[in-house]
Protein backbone atom coordinates (compact mmCIF):
# COMPACT_ATOMS: atom_id res chain seq x y z
CA UNK A 1 0.00 0.00 0.00
CA UNK A 2 3.03 1.95 0.41
CA UNK A 3 3.39 2.45 -3.14
CA UNK A 4 0.91 5.71 -3.06
CA UNK A 5 2.80 7.38 -1.42
CA UNK A 6 6.05 6.36 -2.75
CA UNK A 7 4.85 7.30 -6.20
CA UNK A 8 3.23 10.61 -5.27
CA UNK A 9 6.43 11.54 -3.04
CA UNK A 10 8.43 10.65 -6.19
CA UNK A 11 6.88 13.08 -8.54
CA UNK A 12 9.54 16.01 -8.73
CA UNK A 13 7.38 18.97 -9.60
CA UNK A 14 5.39 20.35 -6.51
CA UNK A 15 2.12 21.54 -8.70
CA UNK A 16 1.71 17.50 -10.07
CA UNK A 17 2.56 16.33 -7.08
CA UNK A 18 -0.36 18.56 -5.42
CA UNK A 19 -2.68 17.52 -8.20
CA UNK A 20 -2.05 13.96 -8.28
CA UNK A 21 -2.32 14.01 -4.42
CA UNK A 22 -5.97 15.25 -5.30
CA UNK A 23 -7.03 13.12 -7.79
CA UNK A 24 -6.13 10.08 -5.07
CA UNK A 25 -7.96 12.16 -2.60
CA UNK A 26 -10.73 12.82 -4.74
CA UNK A 27 -11.33 9.07 -6.65
CA UNK A 28 -9.82 7.17 -4.43
CA UNK A 29 -13.18 5.29 -3.58
CA UNK A 30 -14.43 5.19 -7.23
CA UNK A 31 -11.07 3.29 -8.05
CA UNK A 32 -11.35 0.84 -5.05
CA UNK A 33 -14.99 0.27 -6.37
CA UNK A 34 -14.06 -0.41 -10.09
CA UNK A 35 -10.96 -2.34 -8.66
CA UNK A 36 -13.11 -4.62 -6.48
CA UNK A 37 -15.67 -5.10 -9.65
CA UNK A 38 -12.99 -6.80 -11.39
CA UNK A 39 -10.78 -8.42 -8.70
CA UNK A 40 -13.55 -9.00 -6.48
CA UNK A 41 -11.21 -9.12 -3.06
CA UNK A 42 -10.37 -5.54 -1.53
CA UNK A 43 -7.65 -6.60 -0.61
CA UNK A 44 -6.25 -6.99 -4.43
CA UNK A 45 -8.11 -4.06 -5.09
CA UNK A 46 -6.50 -1.93 -2.71
CA UNK A 47 -2.89 -3.41 -4.65
CA UNK A 48 -4.46 -2.24 -8.13
CA UNK A 49 -5.34 1.19 -7.21
CA UNK A 50 -2.16 1.59 -6.29
CA UNK A 51 -1.09 0.06 -9.48
CA UNK A 52 -3.15 2.91 -11.50
CA UNK A 53 -2.16 5.60 -9.64
CA UNK A 54 1.32 4.53 -10.92
CA UNK A 55 -0.07 4.38 -14.14
CA UNK A 56 -1.49 7.55 -14.28
CA UNK A 57 1.35 9.46 -13.62
CA UNK A 58 3.31 9.43 -16.50
CA UNK A 59 0.12 10.99 -18.49
CA UNK A 60 -0.64 13.92 -15.69
CA UNK A 61 -0.46 16.27 -18.47
CA UNK A 62 -2.87 14.93 -20.57
CA UNK A 63 -5.49 14.52 -17.16
CA UNK A 64 -4.60 18.23 -16.35
CA UNK A 65 -5.79 19.20 -19.55
CA UNK A 66 -9.18 17.11 -19.53
CA UNK A 67 -12.24 18.30 -18.15
CA UNK A 68 -14.24 16.81 -15.18
CA UNK A 69 -16.03 13.93 -17.07
CA UNK A 70 -13.03 13.17 -19.43
CA UNK A 71 -10.70 12.73 -15.92
CA UNK A 72 -12.90 10.31 -14.72
CA UNK A 73 -13.52 8.07 -17.90
CA UNK A 74 -9.79 7.70 -17.50
CA UNK A 75 -9.29 7.35 -13.97
CA UNK A 76 -11.92 4.68 -14.43
CA UNK A 77 -10.59 2.76 -17.93
CA UNK A 78 -6.90 3.18 -16.03
CA UNK A 79 -8.43 1.83 -12.85
CA UNK A 80 -9.91 -1.46 -14.64
CA UNK A 81 -7.12 -1.59 -17.01
CA UNK A 82 -4.69 -2.06 -13.97
CA UNK A 83 -7.36 -4.64 -12.59
CA UNK A 84 -7.50 -6.91 -15.63
CA UNK A 85 -3.32 -6.98 -15.28
CA UNK A 86 -3.49 -7.79 -12.13
CA UNK A 87 -6.15 -10.57 -12.58
CA UNK A 88 -4.12 -11.68 -15.34
CA UNK A 89 -0.71 -11.72 -13.83
CA UNK A 90 -2.47 -13.76 -10.93
CA UNK A 91 -3.78 -16.34 -13.23
CA UNK A 92 0.32 -16.18 -15.11
CA UNK A 93 -1.02 -16.79 -18.38
CA UNK A 94 1.39 -17.68 -20.92
CA UNK A 95 2.60 -15.00 -23.49
CA UNK A 96 1.80 -15.34 -27.15
CA UNK A 97 4.62 -14.40 -29.91
CA UNK A 98 3.72 -13.47 -33.51
CA UNK A 99 6.16 -13.83 -36.56
CA UNK A 100 7.42 -9.86 -36.39
CA UNK A 101 7.37 -10.36 -40.61
CA UNK A 102 3.65 -11.22 -40.24
CA UNK A 103 2.84 -7.60 -38.26
CA UNK A 104 4.87 -6.08 -40.84
CA UNK A 105 2.91 -7.57 -43.95
CA UNK A 106 -0.14 -6.28 -42.15
CA UNK A 107 1.24 -2.54 -41.60
CA UNK A 108 2.64 -2.12 -45.29
CA UNK A 109 -0.51 -1.89 -47.26
CA UNK A 110 -3.13 -1.85 -44.99
CA UNK A 111 -1.79 1.67 -43.78
CA UNK A 112 -3.03 3.11 -47.63
CA UNK A 113 -6.25 1.30 -47.55
CA UNK A 114 -6.82 2.51 -43.87
CA UNK A 115 -5.64 6.19 -45.11
CA UNK A 116 -7.83 6.46 -48.20
CA UNK A 117 -11.02 5.17 -46.57
CA UNK A 118 -10.18 8.17 -43.40
CA UNK A 119 -10.21 10.68 -45.63
CA UNK A 120 -14.04 10.41 -46.75
CA UNK A 121 -15.14 9.03 -43.55
CA UNK A 122 -16.75 11.54 -41.00
CA UNK A 123 -16.52 10.66 -36.92
CA UNK A 124 -19.88 9.65 -36.80
CA UNK A 125 -19.75 7.03 -39.30
CA UNK A 126 -16.57 5.85 -37.00
CA UNK A 127 -18.57 5.45 -34.05
CA UNK A 128 -21.02 3.44 -35.91
CA UNK A 129 -18.59 1.36 -36.78
CA UNK A 130 -16.79 1.11 -34.22
CA UNK A 131 -20.31 -0.66 -32.11
CA UNK A 132 -20.08 -3.33 -34.73
CA UNK A 133 -16.61 -4.21 -33.77
CA UNK A 134 -15.30 -7.17 -30.72
CA UNK A 135 -14.96 -5.53 -27.88
CA UNK A 136 -11.20 -6.35 -27.68
CA UNK A 137 -10.80 -4.85 -30.87
CA UNK A 138 -12.38 -1.80 -29.46
CA UNK A 139 -10.50 -1.87 -26.48
CA UNK A 140 -7.10 -2.14 -28.20
CA UNK A 141 -8.49 1.02 -30.28
CA UNK A 142 -9.59 2.96 -26.87
CA UNK A 143 -6.02 2.08 -25.11
CA UNK A 144 -3.86 3.35 -28.37
CA UNK A 145 -6.16 6.31 -29.11
CA UNK A 146 -8.00 7.46 -26.04
CA UNK A 147 -5.35 6.30 -23.18
CA UNK A 148 -2.36 7.33 -25.51
CA UNK A 149 -0.56 4.60 -24.39
CA UNK A 150 2.93 3.37 -26.39
CA UNK A 151 2.91 -0.41 -28.07
CA UNK A 152 5.05 -1.58 -24.82
CA UNK A 153 1.90 -0.18 -22.03
CA UNK A 154 -0.21 -1.94 -24.06
CA UNK A 155 1.42 -5.24 -24.59
CA UNK A 156 2.17 -5.24 -20.82
CA UNK A 157 -1.71 -4.59 -20.39
CA UNK A 158 -2.80 -7.23 -22.62
CA UNK A 159 -0.23 -9.57 -21.55
CA UNK A 160 1.07 -10.27 -24.90
CA UNK A 161 4.75 -9.27 -26.81
CA UNK A 162 4.77 -5.88 -28.05
CA UNK A 163 5.04 -7.24 -31.95
CA UNK A 164 1.75 -9.20 -30.93
CA UNK A 165 0.37 -6.04 -29.85
CA UNK A 166 1.25 -4.06 -32.44
CA UNK A 167 -0.09 -6.99 -34.33
CA UNK A 168 -3.87 -6.85 -33.11
CA UNK A 169 -3.82 -3.04 -33.02
CA UNK A 170 -3.25 -3.22 -37.06
CA UNK A 171 -6.19 -6.13 -37.10
CA UNK A 172 -8.59 -3.41 -35.12
CA UNK A 173 -8.03 -0.87 -37.45
CA UNK A 174 -8.12 -3.05 -40.50
CA UNK A 175 -11.70 -4.61 -39.36
CA UNK A 176 -12.87 -1.45 -38.40
CA UNK A 177 -12.12 0.22 -41.95
CA UNK A 178 -13.65 -2.82 -43.28
CA UNK A 179 -16.82 -2.13 -41.73
CA UNK A 180 -16.64 1.66 -42.59
CA UNK A 181 -15.71 1.05 -46.18
CA UNK A 182 -19.08 -1.41 -46.17
CA UNK A 183 -20.97 1.33 -45.04
CA UNK A 184 -19.81 3.78 -47.34
CA UNK A 185 -20.57 1.22 -50.30
CA UNK A 186 -24.14 0.82 -48.50
CA UNK A 187 -24.52 4.61 -48.69
CA UNK A 188 -23.64 4.39 -52.73
CA UNK A 189 -25.91 2.09 -53.39
CA UNK B 1 -3.51 13.69 -55.79
CA UNK B 2 -0.07 11.30 -56.00
CA UNK B 3 -0.96 8.71 -53.65
CA UNK B 4 3.11 7.86 -53.40
CA UNK B 5 4.19 11.29 -52.05
CA UNK B 6 6.00 10.11 -48.68
CA UNK B 7 4.53 13.34 -47.40
CA UNK B 8 0.88 13.28 -48.59
CA UNK B 9 0.97 9.69 -47.13
CA UNK B 10 2.10 11.03 -43.50
CA UNK B 11 -0.58 14.01 -43.54
CA UNK B 12 -3.47 11.34 -44.36
CA UNK B 13 -1.72 9.26 -41.23
CA UNK B 14 -1.79 12.02 -39.05
CA UNK B 15 -5.55 12.85 -40.17
CA UNK B 16 -6.12 9.59 -39.90
CA UNK B 17 -4.60 9.37 -36.26
CA UNK B 18 -6.86 12.51 -35.06
CA UNK B 19 -9.92 11.08 -36.26
CA UNK B 20 -9.76 7.46 -34.22
CA UNK B 21 -8.70 9.96 -31.07
CA UNK B 22 -11.89 12.21 -31.71
CA UNK B 23 -14.07 9.24 -32.28
CA UNK B 24 -12.73 7.39 -29.11
CA UNK B 25 -12.47 10.12 -27.00
CA UNK B 26 -16.74 10.13 -27.97
CA UNK B 27 -16.46 6.34 -27.15
CA UNK B 28 -14.74 6.89 -23.85
CA UNK B 29 -17.41 9.50 -22.97
CA UNK B 30 -20.12 7.36 -23.89
CA UNK B 31 -19.06 4.68 -22.01
CA UNK B 32 -18.71 6.12 -18.48
CA UNK B 33 -22.45 7.49 -19.28
CA UNK B 34 -23.22 3.59 -17.94
CA UNK B 35 -21.24 4.04 -14.87
CA UNK B 36 -22.30 5.79 -11.87
CA UNK B 37 -20.02 7.35 -10.31
CA UNK B 38 -21.60 7.87 -7.49
CA UNK B 39 -22.54 4.29 -6.69
CA UNK B 40 -20.38 3.22 -4.15
CA UNK B 41 -21.19 0.36 -1.86
CA UNK B 42 -20.99 1.00 2.08
CA UNK B 43 -18.42 -2.39 2.36
CA UNK B 44 -16.46 -0.35 -0.18
CA UNK B 45 -16.55 3.06 1.26
CA UNK B 46 -16.13 2.06 5.05
CA UNK B 47 -12.95 0.41 3.48
CA UNK B 48 -11.50 3.05 1.80
CA UNK B 49 -11.83 5.28 4.26
CA UNK B 50 -10.19 3.70 6.98
CA UNK B 51 -7.34 2.68 4.38
CA UNK B 52 -7.02 5.97 2.71
CA UNK B 53 -6.52 8.57 5.75
CA UNK B 54 -3.41 6.85 6.54
CA UNK B 55 -1.85 7.50 3.40
CA UNK B 56 -3.37 11.16 3.02
CA UNK B 57 -1.28 11.46 6.61
CA UNK B 58 1.81 10.09 5.28
CA UNK B 59 1.56 12.43 1.70
CA UNK B 60 1.12 15.32 4.21
CA UNK B 61 4.23 14.93 6.21
CA UNK B 62 5.87 13.77 3.24
CA UNK B 63 7.48 11.12 5.50
CA UNK B 64 8.13 6.90 4.83
CA UNK B 65 8.47 5.20 7.85
CA UNK B 66 10.91 2.77 5.49
CA UNK B 67 12.61 6.11 4.48
CA UNK B 68 12.79 7.14 8.00
CA UNK B 69 14.22 3.60 8.89
CA UNK B 70 16.36 3.49 6.16
CA UNK B 71 17.87 7.12 6.81
CA UNK B 72 18.52 6.40 10.90
CA UNK B 73 20.55 3.61 9.73
CA UNK B 74 22.47 5.41 7.62
CA UNK B 75 23.08 8.81 9.22
CA UNK B 76 22.75 8.53 12.39
CA UNK B 77 26.75 7.41 13.36
CA UNK B 78 27.84 10.22 11.01
CA UNK B 79 25.68 12.29 12.96
CA UNK B 80 27.32 11.19 16.08
CA UNK B 81 30.58 11.95 15.01
CA UNK B 82 30.01 15.49 13.47
CA UNK B 83 27.81 16.04 16.50
CA UNK B 84 31.18 16.20 18.81
CA UNK B 85 32.39 19.63 16.09
CA UNK B 86 28.87 20.90 16.28
CA UNK B 87 28.97 22.05 19.34
CA UNK B 88 31.71 24.66 18.36
CA UNK B 89 29.06 26.02 16.33
CA UNK B 90 26.14 26.38 19.29
CA UNK B 91 26.18 30.15 18.88
CA UNK B 92 25.36 29.61 14.61
CA UNK B 93 22.97 26.41 15.74
CA UNK B 94 21.52 28.72 18.69
CA UNK B 95 20.75 31.27 16.30
CA UNK B 96 18.95 28.99 13.62
CA UNK B 97 17.18 27.74 16.13
CA UNK B 98 15.55 30.77 17.13
CA UNK B 99 14.97 32.14 13.82
CA UNK B 100 13.37 28.92 12.85
CA UNK B 101 10.58 28.94 16.38
CA UNK B 102 7.08 29.06 15.74
CA UNK B 103 7.01 32.54 18.27
CA UNK B 104 9.47 34.47 16.32
CA UNK B 105 8.01 33.49 12.80
CA UNK B 106 4.71 34.56 13.63
CA UNK B 107 6.44 38.19 13.33
CA UNK B 108 6.15 39.26 10.12
CA UNK B 109 8.97 41.61 8.96
CA UNK B 110 10.23 43.84 6.54
CA UNK B 111 14.46 44.05 5.89
CA UNK B 112 14.76 47.79 5.97
CA UNK B 113 18.27 49.41 4.58
CA UNK B 114 18.63 53.21 5.84
CA UNK B 115 21.95 54.62 3.99
CA UNK B 116 23.47 57.54 5.50
CA UNK B 117 27.00 59.56 4.52
CA UNK B 118 29.07 57.13 6.53
CA UNK B 119 27.00 53.76 6.88
CA UNK B 120 24.09 51.93 6.26
CA UNK B 121 21.96 50.99 8.85
CA UNK B 122 19.83 47.63 8.61
CA UNK B 123 17.19 46.35 10.28
CA UNK B 124 13.93 44.42 10.61
CA UNK B 125 10.32 46.54 10.82
CA UNK B 126 8.24 44.45 13.13
CA UNK B 127 4.27 44.50 12.71
CA UNK B 128 2.10 45.24 15.21
CA UNK B 129 0.68 42.53 16.34
CA UNK B 130 1.96 39.03 16.44
CA UNK B 131 -1.56 37.02 15.57
CA UNK B 132 -1.21 33.16 16.52
CA UNK B 133 -1.74 30.60 13.72
CA UNK B 134 -3.98 28.26 14.81
CA UNK B 135 -3.17 24.04 14.22
CA UNK B 136 -3.73 22.82 11.06
CA UNK B 137 -3.38 25.82 9.41
CA UNK B 138 -1.34 24.83 5.63
CA UNK B 139 -1.11 28.05 3.86
CA UNK B 140 2.16 29.89 3.54
CA UNK B 141 -0.07 33.29 4.21
CA UNK B 142 -1.94 34.33 7.50
CA UNK B 143 -2.92 37.73 8.89
CA UNK B 144 -0.59 39.52 11.07
CA UNK B 145 -3.37 41.49 12.27
CA UNK B 146 -6.90 40.70 14.07
CA UNK B 147 -9.29 43.44 16.03
CA UNK B 148 -8.96 42.53 19.64
CA UNK B 149 -11.49 40.63 20.75
CA UNK B 150 -11.59 37.85 18.02
CA UNK B 151 -11.32 34.41 18.58
CA UNK B 152 -10.46 31.18 15.95
CA UNK B 153 -14.04 29.16 15.90
CA UNK B 154 -13.33 26.87 13.50
CA UNK B 155 -10.21 26.03 10.95
CA UNK B 156 -10.36 23.43 7.63
CA UNK B 157 -7.21 23.20 5.76
CA UNK B 158 -5.69 21.22 3.13
CA UNK B 159 -3.19 21.23 0.58
CA UNK B 160 -5.62 23.09 -2.19
CA UNK B 161 -8.24 25.05 -0.04
CA UNK B 162 -8.13 26.48 3.06
CA UNK B 163 -10.86 28.53 5.52
CA UNK B 164 -10.64 30.06 8.88
CA UNK B 165 -13.15 31.69 10.66
CA UNK B 166 -12.77 34.30 13.60
CA UNK B 167 -15.80 35.17 15.76
CA UNK B 168 -16.04 38.00 18.61
CA UNK B 169 -17.88 38.42 21.36
CA UNK B 170 -20.56 41.05 19.46
CA UNK B 171 -21.08 38.37 16.60
CA UNK B 172 -19.16 39.98 14.24
CA UNK B 173 -17.05 37.44 11.96
CA UNK B 174 -13.75 37.61 9.98
CA UNK B 175 -13.33 34.59 7.19
CA UNK B 176 -10.57 34.03 5.71
CA UNK B 177 -10.37 31.51 2.48
CA UNK B 178 -7.60 30.88 0.50
CA UNK B 179 -7.21 28.30 -2.44
CA UNK B 180 -5.11 27.37 -4.95
CA UNK B 181 -5.58 26.77 -9.52
CA UNK B 182 -7.22 23.37 -7.96
CA UNK B 183 -9.35 24.88 -5.77
CA UNK B 184 -13.25 26.36 -6.82
CA UNK B 185 -14.72 28.46 -4.07
CA UNK B 186 -18.12 30.73 -4.03
CA UNK B 187 -19.64 33.28 -2.51
CA UNK B 188 -23.37 34.71 -2.42
CA UNK B 189 -23.37 38.05 -4.43
CA UNK B 190 -26.78 38.19 -4.66
CA UNK B 191 -28.30 42.12 -3.84
CA UNK B 192 -24.79 42.57 -3.66
CA UNK B 193 -23.10 46.20 -4.64
CA UNK B 194 -19.79 44.98 -6.28
CA UNK B 195 -17.20 47.47 -7.38
CA UNK B 196 -13.48 47.08 -8.33
CA UNK B 197 -10.72 48.56 -5.75
CA UNK B 198 -7.29 49.72 -5.45
CA UNK B 199 -5.91 46.90 -3.23
CA UNK B 200 -2.18 46.64 -2.91
CA UNK B 201 -0.06 46.77 -6.13
CA UNK B 202 -3.25 45.41 -8.11
CA UNK B 203 -6.55 45.36 -7.79
CA UNK B 204 -9.61 43.59 -5.70
CA UNK B 205 -13.06 42.82 -6.23
CA UNK B 206 -15.44 44.29 -3.49
CA UNK B 207 -18.81 43.60 -2.32
CA UNK B 208 -21.32 44.35 -0.08
CA UNK B 209 -24.87 42.82 0.88
CA UNK B 210 -27.84 44.21 2.64
CA UNK B 211 -26.71 42.44 5.81
CA UNK B 212 -23.99 44.23 6.51
CA UNK B 213 -21.47 41.16 5.09
CA UNK B 214 -18.45 42.68 3.15
CA UNK B 215 -16.16 40.78 0.69
CA UNK B 216 -12.86 41.29 -0.91
CA UNK B 217 -11.21 39.09 -3.53
CA UNK B 218 -7.95 38.99 -4.85
CA UNK B 219 -5.16 37.16 -5.98
CA UNK B 220 -1.83 36.82 -5.73
CA UNK B 221 0.23 34.75 -7.97
CA UNK B 222 -1.42 31.46 -8.40
CA UNK B 223 -3.13 31.84 -4.91
CA UNK B 224 -6.90 33.61 -4.40
CA UNK B 225 -8.08 35.47 -1.29
CA UNK B 226 -11.63 35.61 0.06
CA UNK B 227 -11.78 37.74 2.83
CA UNK B 228 -15.47 38.00 4.54
CA UNK B 229 -16.45 40.60 7.32
CA UNK B 230 -19.66 42.37 8.88
CA UNK B 231 -16.70 44.67 10.09
CA UNK B 232 -16.46 48.23 8.33
CA UNK B 233 -14.59 48.69 5.18
CA UNK B 234 -11.73 50.20 6.35
CA UNK B 235 -10.88 47.41 8.96
CA UNK B 236 -11.96 44.71 5.85
CA UNK B 237 -9.08 46.51 4.12
CA UNK B 238 -6.68 46.88 6.99
CA UNK B 239 -6.97 42.86 7.91
CA UNK B 240 -6.75 41.80 4.41
CA UNK B 241 -3.07 44.28 4.06
CA UNK B 242 -2.29 42.31 6.73
CA UNK B 243 -1.86 38.96 5.10
CA UNK B 244 1.57 37.99 4.32
CA UNK B 245 3.90 35.10 4.12
CA UNK B 246 4.23 33.83 7.60
CA UNK B 247 6.76 31.11 6.32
Amino acid sequence: MLIIPIAILNIEVEDDRYFMEWVFRKYHRLMLKRAYDVVENLSDAEDVVGDAIVALIPHMGRLRKFDNKALIAYIVRTTVRAAYKYKTKSQKQALVNIDIEDVQDLQSDDEDVDAGVMRECSVESMRTALKQLRDTDREILLMRYFDMLDMSSIAEAQNVTESTARSKLARARKRLYIIIKEQQKNEYE
Amino acid sequence: MNMNDKYYKELLEQYADIKLKLTMYEQAMEELDDVDVNDIPSEIASYADEMYPRILKLLRHKMLPHSIKGFAKKHIPTAARVAAVFVLFIYVGLTVAIASSDTVRRYVGNFLIERTDKYSRIEFQVYDVAVEVPDGWIPNYYFTYIPEGFSVASVISDQNLSTVAYVDDNQNIVTLTTGNVYAYSHFDTEDCVVETVEFGEGSAEYAVNDNGNKYLTWIVGDRYFILRTTLSYEQLIRIAESIKIIK
